[in-house]
């Protein structure tokens, strides 16, 4: 285990989710030499693919924005705590449209409507409310929307996907529906990780081709074909074109339970970004330390399997996630954060954590809990300062929000990651 | 409808009934108003006891505890892993109580050895090692819902009836016996049983239903809190070697231990959920004696509720004792009326064999009672409920083409489907709860996270489900398994929980 010092950063962002993905974008996007670490996958594997931005507010009211935009500055009055409120409109529309125009820049195209959120349905024959969609998800938005003769196909072998579970459940809502099961070309042995093999597989055009045919002959007319999100790990586009070409219809991807293809691409898609600006990408590696001179934080110390490292850094972004990311750590008398040992906002005690029922809408208090910052998104510390000048935070290890309730998860993600980043660009500018 | 004998209640007293009863070529219908064990029979901590747990208090129970449990042993070996026990007490317990306990045992004539610290710590590697003491008993583990499936497997086979969520409505009574019964199935149904002989097994509830037939049975109620392991922390049972108290009892349920138990007095029978402050009290006394359970990660939480009776009316003289109790109601004027409450897991053949010989009386019925040489029946379709045997099976011989639904238990689809056309074939109800109590699916560190998703889709493929049924059915699962999970959240299962909340609430958003 030597202590060799030997990268050296402009900004370290920790965690390989969306918003640490984000915030390593943003960085080098404005020209930092940027290190990203991340011990998981991230959690974005187990995103749907579709970004939220804020799909209800005020949760005890369950209301429902058509205009994701109004919601937010209501909540902005409502919720001064809010990461949204301490971020400003302006901070989260720049954030939100300048990673959609990076992700345009990918194979990976996004959609919605200007100003308007969208409904999609899910395998669960739920219907999630949500704000862009990837392309290839874009039709089944709109066949939902006409409410149009639609085929959902499902193929054997395949588990968490049920056509059949998806259309009974949609039927009064979607009455035009009808599930039909088909033999995928070439499936695997194992079911594990069946929904990523299915996607490398429709990269072949010849798998496509036999897909394609054994579409054709179930239609009935349907005027659209829905099926679960697997039209390939890359180029899904491409994938989607060569499809509807073939079927004669246009074709959509459903959201699947994890792992998510559609996460998946929107993962590789970030990546592919962050090595042409140049990041540094430290997966699999941990951040354990970080090592600091009164207020400044100096360097980060990242453990992998047979060595650690120093990256000395002027600045850090903590995008740890809550309890899965291990960003914060629960135990039974109390939350902490997993890294610096910050001061955690939370509920008193364990037995106000949660509700008594798991689905109710006002959302479990335990999901507000995390790190409370100042208006540069900086950790507070015990003195309720600024614990690093130099240390900000971003995604959902913030106090203050309900992301799985709200539908907000990728907005937060994305636009504290921007305020992030401007923050520290600020601090740099103003030190210097 | 007619029978000679309508059992009240599906726990294992019921169920040991109508076998008994089954046996001796009586006809019996049994009426249950939720599920098979729905009471304090799933509720327990699956203890085979030895009787050393009672050498101290209630020499009665004891006795009973030991000659039952190796009756036991032989007659229904599929339900119990022998796994034997361990009395053991940390420094600070009390040198007097340790010092009488292997006297206590020899008077009552059960067999204990003593271990030398050394010893039991290799027996047990979990064990603290401020171990002071050591003794070896014959506790066993038992499995309490193959059990009750299969005592119902064998009395269906001889003729018995089982009639789940089927809820006693009330008695139509003459001035000295009960004419008919009036139950009312899920389907709103109403149905009239006219029975010769009517047996109240219904556990906590028994206050309840004697009181429809006019009758005062006075029930004290206990609450039990226990939590579930996610992995088996010791090979035997653990009892904790002092007076019995919150928290000295950790036993092995296949895969997971189970630890247990809180006393707590209730107002009435009706379960209340684990509480935090319980949850805590667990894990503080058990760390005593298995320090590793202070950073356990724990799947549930659960309660039951202990029937004590405090009442008269007593046949077997045993109401003072944690025993069980036949009440004969023909002292209130019902000549055909019978309350039997009280007593564990371990006497349940006991008390079937104790209440059948009342009925039998009354009926003029001399066939002798066969559960004591007679073994129980070992069915295929229940032995899914034996946590670890499905990861077993498949590990054996793993089969590509049946899948597993449930992957923390290992449960393949084969296995529920066998359930599925079982439950079919009795018209019994098919949903997310039923299956899930005769097989393993959502038992595990998923708590149904993945699977009751999984089973609920399996279950609109079989064309059980229509339209959206199966979304309000997964709702009420998650409702249900909310109530073990709320308090034992913290750590891993917390992060496990999380990925829950993302899935049901920001995926499929099934709180809107």
């Amino acid at each position: 285990m030597d202590d060799t010092a030997q990268d050296k950063a402009d900004l370290v962002v920790i965690g390989a989710g969306l918003a640490g993905m984000a915030a390593a974008l943003f960085a080098v996007e404005s020209g930092l030499k940027t290190v990203l670490v991340g011990s998981t996958a991230g959690e974005t594997l187990f995103a749907s693919g579709a970004l939220d931005l804020l799909g209800i507010h005020p949760l005890e009211a369950q209301k429902l924005w058509e205009n994701p935009w109004d919601g937010i500055s209501l909540l902005i009055k409502d919720w001064p705590e809010h990461p949204y409120a301490r971020l400003g409109l302006k901070n989260i529309r720049n954030g939100w449209d300048a990673f959609l125009d990076i992700l345009q820049r990918s194979d990976l195209g996004y959609r919605g409507r200007p100003e308007r959120n969208i409904m999609l349905a899910t395998c669960a024959g739920t219907v999630k409310i949500t704000h862009q969609v990837p392309e290839t998800m874009w039709p089944g938005v709109v066949a939902l929307k006409e409410k149009l003769a639609t085929l959902i196909v499902d193929f054997e072998g395949m588990q968490d996907f049920s056509a059949l579970q998806m259309v009974e459940t949609l039927r009064s809502r979607w009455p035009r529906l009808r599930a039909k099961r088909l033999e995928f070309p070439y499936l695997r042995k194992s079911v594990d990780q069946q929904n990523v093999f299915m996607a490398e597989a429709l990269t072949s055009p010849e798998v496509r081709a036999r897909m394609a045919e054994t579409v054709n002959s179930s239609l009935r007319g349907e005027e659209m074909v829905g099926m679960p999100a697997i039209l390939g790990l890359r180029q899904s586009q491409a994938v989607l074109a060569d499809l509807e070409e073939k079927i004669g219809v246009p074709v959509f991807e459903i959201p699947t339970m994890p792992p998510s293809v559609p996460g998946l691409r929107l993962k590789d898609a970030i990546e592919q970004e962050l090595l042409r600006c140049r990041a540094v990408l430290m997966q699999g590696r941990r951040a354990v330390a970080i090592n600091k001179n009164g207020r400044t934080c100096l360097s980060v110390v990242v453990q992998s399997e047979r060595s650690r490292e120093t990256v000395e850094t002027r600045g850090i972004v903590l995008a740890t996630g809550r309890f899965l990311g291990g960003g914060l750590v629960a135990g039974r008398k109390g939350i902490r954060e997993g890294l610096l040992d910050l001061p955690v906002y939370q509920p008193g005690k364990r037995n106000d954590w949660h509700l008594h029922n798991f689905l109710d809408p006002r959302g479990h208090p335990v999901n507000r809990a995390g790190l409370e910052v100042d208006g540069f998104l900086r950790p507070l510390g015990p003195d309720r300062g600024c614990a690093c000048e130099n240390l900000f935070a971003a995604g959902s290890v913030l106090a203050h929000q309900d992301w799985k309730r709200m539908k907000c998860g990728s907005g937060l993600a994305i636009a504290t990651a921007y305020g992030a980043v401007r923050s520290f660009i600020n601090y740099t500018d103003s030190s210097l | 409808m007619e029978t000679e004998v309508l059992i009240i209640g599906g726990g294992i007293t019921g169920a040991g009934l109508a076998r008994d009863l089954a046996l001796r070529g009586v006809h019996c219908i049994v009426v249950e108003a939720k599920d098979i064990n729905a009471g304090a029979s799933g509720a327990n901590n699956g203890l085979l006891h030895s009787g050393a747990r009672y050498v101290s208090n209630d020499p009665v129970s004891a006795k009973e505890c030991r000659d039952e449990s190796r009756l036991l042993k032989t007659l229904a070996a599929a339900c119990i892993e022998n796994t034997g026990g361990l009395f053991v007490a940390v420094a600070g317990d009390d040198e007097t109580y340790i010092a009488e306990f292997p006297r206590l045992c020899a008077r009552h004539g059960i067999p204990v050895r003593e271990l030398q610290r050394q010893e039991a710590l290799e027996l047990e590697p979990a064990l603290a090692d401020t171990l002071i003491a050591a003794y070896l008993v014959e506790d066993a583990a038992i499995n309490p819902f193959r059990l009750s499936l299969e005592n119902i497997t064998q009395a269906e086979a001889h003729g018995a009836r089982f009639m789940t969520h089927t809820e006693l409505v009330g008695f139509e009574r003459s001035s000295s016996r009960i004419e008919a019964a009036h139950v009312r199935q899920k389907t709103g149904k109403e149905i009239i049983i006219e029975p010769q002989q009517v047996v109240n097994a219904t556990g906590p509830w028994a206050g309840n239903v004697a009181s429809l037939a006019g009758i005062s049975v006075p029930i004290v109620y206990s609450k039990g809190t226990l939590l579930v392991t996610q992995t088996r922390v010791t090979t035997s049972v653990i009892n904790r070697l002092r007076p019995p108290a919150d928290g000295d009892i950790i036993s092995p349920g296949g895969t997971v231990s189970l630890v247990g138990t809180t006393s707590v007095g209730l107002e009435s029978p009706s379960p209340t959920h684990p509480t935090i402050a319980e949850v805590d009290l667990l894990v503080t006394e058990a760390a005593a004696i298995i320090p590793s359970l202070a950073a356990m990660r724990y799947v549930r939480a659960f309660s039951g509720v202990r029937p004590l009776v405090s009442g008269k009316q007593v046949v077997d003289g045993r109401a003072l004792s944690r025993g069980f109790v036949v009440l004969d109601h023909l002292e209130a004027g019902m000549s055909n009326f019978i309350t039997v409450t009280g007593g564990k897991l371990t006497s349940f053949r006991l008390m079937a064999e104790k209440t059948a010989d009342l009925v039998c009386r009354r009926l003029g019925v001399t066939a002798p009672c066969l559960t004591g040489t007679v073994a129980l029946s070992e069915t295929e379709i229940n032995q899914w409920t034996e946590p670890g045997l499905a990861p077993h099976i498949w590990l054996e011989q793993p089969n590509p083409k049946d899948p597993l639904l449930c992957e923390c238990e290992m449960v393949p689809l084969s296995a529920v489907d066998q359930i599925i056309d079982n439950l079919t074939a009795q018209r019994e109800t098919l949903d997310l709860s039923a299956i899930s109590l005769r097989s393993r699916v959502g038992r595990g560190s998923c708590q149904g996270a993945f699977c009751g998703f999984r089973l609920i889709a399996h279950l609109y493929e079989c064309g059980k489900l229509q339209s959206d049924q199966g979304l309000s059915q997964l709702k009420q699962f998650l409702e249900r398994r909310w109530h073990g999970l709320r308090p034992i959240l913290w750590g891993s299962q917390l992060a496990q929980e999380e990925l829950q909340e993302a899935l049901h609430c920001a995926l499929f958003g099934l709180e809107m």
